[in-house]
């Protein structure tokens, strides 16, 4: 069995405009495992943010449960919310979030500011094991990152802050963009910023809303290519909102919504190789067609789910 | 607190440095008129206990009056020449070094050949100038049989001489205060001091015996010479030889008062440390309410911080709401705000105690005094200490409910927010 990190049964969001009321979600269950990479697609206003924004705790749902590795997250306190924030999930946005006028390594030493963790710990097993991701165009190879990660760690005991920092950016291709601004980089390297800075705390989850929606396309295929190595090489579980059919294809599965349900359920091209979900996982084994959703039980499958688009 | 909070704090003051300066400014105003005002008060107080000091802290005092605290209604028996007299008594075992009496005293006008002045006429004992610590510059002093004469000589303060005869010298010369002709027969060494209440430079003395035969005739029903005031001079300044000198003093004068056992004191004995401190209290509650005063602009600025904290808390939701998103909980954000204002609430207090030191150096220099003296100054240790516990406290106050507001941002909101 593989491990379930994220299960949603039944999850509700209802917003009360005047005297109107929006079911953003409208009884939502999913299961995510351990190591999965899964896409969310969907129209417009379907949804998905909403989702995210609860699966990331940023937001809490009105109804339904929401378990985080077994733990029910709709019974914390905010501060219990915020560590899971800071350490279990790393949350990147459409629009970057970045800080103004802070450079490139303070934005990602930030989640280690209010992580209040000893240095040292994760990042440093994580660099030992020689995890950089692999390498883009333009930027050294995995090899390289490796030996400029040793040599850091060789510098000290214990990884600091910075150290750990600067680690996150040489992953995500930014060695050399470390003091910028958000005004003085590109697109593309604000969100390898904010990769960067969700990857920092070396969380096991990172979730991303649209993390290409403001790119043009080949940064989009370069950002991607980053969250699926991600996925691959350090086995992150990631889970993405897209509008792309392409992209969405390139994971192990993909979650078709349609105002405020899970319509329809399709596996990827990726198909269920990676280690976690290997021994055939209960909650996708039956994806030969789309797993029905809780609340559609045996809708045929939607033959071409991902040729909506926006 | 994380050392990290105080940096985030200082770069969000420094990215907009035109708004954090006038806030402090704010601060600093209020910070240094609290300085400088009550800078004037513990000034004041410096000075009158400096001289009540000079005077010596082993002479007591008598006036006539109930004691604090009474209420006895009958009328008092006034202290006489006669009660000094009595009082001397006291020196026979040594404990008592000196009783000195002081007479009624008139404000009368004084003319010499070469100029006048009006000027306090002070009737006293011999005993006056070595019981207050008076030394004689040119001349002599008075004399037991100056008094037994009821001769009519004066010895001046130091700034009379000075303005009566601006060239020559005053021994030897005539002086003339009302009909009352007088012979100089010396002059004080200068004491200073005395910008709040007769200092001996601007007295002139003459016999208490001559005072009472030519400026006021006044008996009590005794038949006695009533004076204004006794001192009795000690023989050292130990608390059991006050206290003890005092009850000594106390016993002769009841009796001679013929007091009842249950009845009250006609008479009150001041020591000078109860001088002092009574002196003290009274000035520090004036020190105080200058301090008040000088608060009002303290709370003005403290207003102006709270002011600027709300619209920075506004303006930058989006960046508090990063800050949620990746894990900040409501105490950091909280603390992060709160440091922010007594950043820059301390920060205003410290330039303010400079700049009101400034200030109160600059009254220091300037002659306000009819004569030209000047108001002394003191920044006392106290007041710094206030001025900065005021400016944090006023720091924290006024923080505390931008910050929370901050603090209690729901993130998602704060990440939506335009
Ligand atoms: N704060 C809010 N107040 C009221 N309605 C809201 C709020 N947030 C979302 N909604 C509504 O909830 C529904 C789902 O919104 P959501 O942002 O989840 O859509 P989405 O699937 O992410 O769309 P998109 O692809 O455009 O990002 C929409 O109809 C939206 O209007
Ligand atoms: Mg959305």
């Amino acid at each position: 069995m593989p491990e379930t990190v994220i299960e949603t049964n039944n999850l509700r969001k209802t917003y009360v405009m005047g005297d109107s009321e929006i079911h953003a979600l409208d009884g939502v269950s999913v299961q995510i495992s351990r190591g999965e990479l899964l896409a969310i697609t969907g129209p417009s206003g379907s949804g998905k943010s909403t989702l995210m924004n609860i699966l990331g705790c940023l937001d809490r749902p009105d109804g339904g449960e929401y378990l985080l590795d077994g733990e029910d997250v709709s019974t914390l306190n905010d501060n219990r919310l915020a560590e899971i924030r800071n350490r279990q999930i790393g949350f990147v946005f459409q629009s970057f979030n970045l800080l103004p006028r802070v450079s490139a390594l303070e934005q990602v030493e930030l989640p280690l500011l209010y992580g209040g963790g000893s240095p040292g710990g994760k990042a440093a097993r994580r660099a030992q094991a020689g995890a950089p991701v692999g390498g883009a165009a333009g930027v050294p190879d995995a090899q390289e990152r490796v030996g400029m990660a040793r040599d850091l760690m060789l510098q000290r005991g214990g990884a600091s802050w910075r150290d750990r920092a600067r680690e996150a950016l040489i992953a995500v291709g930014l060695e050399d963009r470390m003091s910028h601004k958000p005004t003085e980089l590109s697109g593309g390297q604000q969100q390898r910023v904010a990769i960067a800075r969700a990857l920092v705390t070396d969380p096991a989850i990172i979730l991303a809303d649209e993390p290409t929606g403001n790119l043009d396309s080949r940064t989009s295929e370069e950002l991607m290519g980053l969250l699926l190595r991600l996925n691959s090489e350090r086995g992150i579980t990631v889970v993405f909102i897209t509008h792309e059919d392409e992209i969405a294809r390139q994971t192990n599965r993909i979650v078709r919504m349609m105002d405020g349900r899970i319509e329809a359920e399709e596996r990827g091209e990726k198909g269920m190789d990676t280690a976690a979900s290997a021994d055939a996982p209960a909650a996708s084994a039956d994806a030969s067609g789309p797993t029905a959703a809780a609340n559609e039980p045996s809708t045929p499958t939607v033959t071409s789910p991902l040729e909506t688009r926006r | 607190m994380r050392f990290a909070t105080l940096k985030v704090a200082i770069s969000a003051l420094a990215a907009n440095k035109l708004r954090t300066s006038l806030t402090l400014l704010g601060m600093i105003i209020g910070v240094a008129s609290v300085t400088a005002l009550m800078s004037i008060g513990r000034g004041v107080e410096k000075q009158i206990t400096a001289e009540l000091q000079a005077a010596g802290t082993n002479v007591l005092f008598i006036f006539s009056g109930r004691p604090g605290g009474s209420d006895d209604e009958d009328p008092i028996r006034q202290l006489t020449y006669e009660d000094s007299l009595a009082l001397e008594e006291l020196t026979w075992d040594g404990t008592v070094v000196g009783v000195a009496a002081v007479g009624n005293s008139r404000n009368l006008s004084v003319v010499a050949e070469s100029g006048d002045t009006r000027v306090t006429v002070q009737g006293v004992t011999p005993s006056y100038m070595p019981v207050n610590n008076l030394t004689i510059a040119f001349g002599d002093t008075l004399t037991e049989s100056d008094l037994s004469s009821r001769a009519a000589v004066a010895v001046l303060g130091a700034t009379v001489a000075a303005n009566l005869f601006p060239d020559d010298d005053p021994i030897d010369q005539t002086i003339r205060a009302d009909n009352l002709r007088l012979h100089v027969i010396g002059v004080l060494e200068e004491q200073g001091g005395g910008a709040f209440g007769g200092s001996p430079d601007d007295l002139v003395f003459i016999p208490i015996t001559t005072a009472q035969a030519r400026l006021s005739r006044w008996v009590t029903p005794e038949g006695e010479r009533p004076v204004n005031s006794i001192s009795v001079k000690l023989v050292d300044e130990r608390e059991e030889t006050i206290d003890a000198g005092a009850a000594s003093i106390r016993s002769i004068l009841r009796e001679r008062h013929e007091i009842a056992d249950d009845a009250d004191d006609d008479f009150i004995i001041m020591s000078p440390k109860d001088l002092i401190e009574a002196v003290s209290a009274a000035i520090g509650v004036f020190t105080l309410f200058l301090g008040a005063i000088a608060g009002i602009s303290l709370l003005v600025g403290g207003i102006g911080i709270m002011n600027i904290m709300l619209v920075s808390v506004t303006e930058r939701t989006r960046e508090i709401g990063i800050r949620k998103a990746v894990g900040a909980k409501r105490r950091d954000i909280l603390v992060q705000f709160l440091v922010e204002s007594v950043v820059v609430s301390v920060l205003g207090g410290i330039l303010g105690i400079l700049l009101g030191g400034l200030i109160s150096f600059g009254i220091s220099q300037l002659p306000l005094g009819p004569d030209g003296e000047s108001l002394q100054t003191a920044v006392t240790l106290d007041i710094i200490v206030l001025a900065v516990s005021v400016a944090a406290t006023v720091g924290i106050f006024f923080g505390i409910y931008p910050a929370n507001r901050a603090a209690r941002l729901d993130p998602i909101q704060a990440l939506r927010y335009e």
